[in-house]
């Protein structure tokens, strides 16, 4: 890396660094908006986290210009990270639904917020009266 | 006698890397496979339990705190790059300067840790009181070893290591790359652990 290179780099540092600060309040301030569907928050919330992540590995980790042997290496990592991801799916819920409510309270004496959950018994409605 | 250990600063003609790269990256792949797993379980935990956002809710987790960890964090990765380049650019003075940010911030992203561990732990939370507070602690708990791992090691070269600085640098630079390689990695875990369990 030559001098001239090395400045035109740490310009690139430092942009990168102001771009994750910004993106890591816009993170914030999503999850403060309501986008009517949870598929939604969690996809903008994770497509946020994905770009700074590819900023972070790119730039940081330079790996925009590395060699082979470690795309290799990364691109099996990444096969293996689909599966471990993907076994969720796989998985299948009870099916029991239990009901909870959260109560929330402030203490008068001390202007705490707190809280608890109630649990209902889930209805075993099996059709047989 | 001492024994030269081949390519610790010529790259392997068939890697294209000098050993320990490609040693850090094979570490990082398995680093990958620990948290990716990790990951999967949270998941697995929060879709198949109805009440899990009533327990989010009653955590009380402390947003502004954490977003404070997130830029002390991300200052800290870019401190550290610099510390690499200011060794490309032969200023070990300039690499002090900026390690000695980097422990610095690390310093702080535990203090902070400290005080949302122990506000939960006064609250009466621990990871046996929910699923949701066992993947909390977990996580931002394993998380947190890592950043005393890297604190370890950072400091050792911002200290007692500087002197290979003198009798071979080129070396040395390496070993501050490889380290700046796990630090970005630890930093690259937290914003994907971040907004999982603090803000979705």
């Amino acid at each position: 890396m030559s001098d001239h290179n090395i400045e035109s780099h740490i310009k690139v540092y430092w942009n990168v660094f102001f771009a994750l600060i910004a993106f890591t309040l816009l993170t914030v301030g999503v999850s403060y908006i309501e986008f009517g569907s949870v598929f939604w928050t969690l996809f903008i919330g994770l497509a946020i986290a994905c770009f700074k992540g590819y900023l972070v590995s790119a730039y940081f980790m330079h790996l925009n210009d590395e060699t082979q042997t470690i795309y290799s290496l990364l691109g099996l990592s990444v096969i293996f990270l689909a599966v471990l991801m993907s076994i969720p799916m796989l998985w299948r819920s009870s099916g029991e639904s239990h009901e909870a409510e959260y109560i929330q309270y402030i203490d008068e004496d001390t202007e705490d917020i707190g809280g608890y959950i109630i649990y209902k018994e889930p209805d075993h409605d099996d059709g047989g009266h | 006698m001492d024994i030269e250990i081949p390519y610790n600063v010529k790259e392997r003609e068939d890697t294209g890397l000098y050993n320990s790269k490609l040693g850090i990256w094979l570490f990082l792949a398995s680093e990958i496979m620990l948290f990716g797993a990790l990951f999967s379980t949270y998941i697995i935990l929060r879709t198949g339990d109805p009440t899990w956002m009533l327990h989010v809710k009653e955590a009380h987790l402390n947003i502004p705190l954490a977003t404070i960890n997130t830029a002390v964090l991300i200052l800290s990765s870019v401190t550290f790059v610099m510390s690499w380049v200011s060794l490309k650019l032969k200023d070990l003075d300039k690499f002090k300067m900026y390690m000695g940010i980097t422990l610095l911030c690390s310093i702080i992203f535990l203090v902070i840790k400290y005080f949302e561990y122990t506000a939960k732990f006064d609250a009466g939370h621990y990871p046996s009181t929910h699923n949701f507070y066992a993947v909390y602690f977990t996580m931002t708990g394993l998380h947190g070893i890592h950043i005393i791992g890297g604190i370890i090691v950072n400091a050792y070269l911002w200290m007692p290591g500087t002197k290979m600085w003198n009798t071979d640098p080129e070396r040395f630079t390496n070993r501050v790359e490889v380290a700046g390689l796990y630090w970005h990695f630890v930093d690259l875990v937290w914003i994907f652990l971040f907004p999982s369990i603090y803000l979705l």
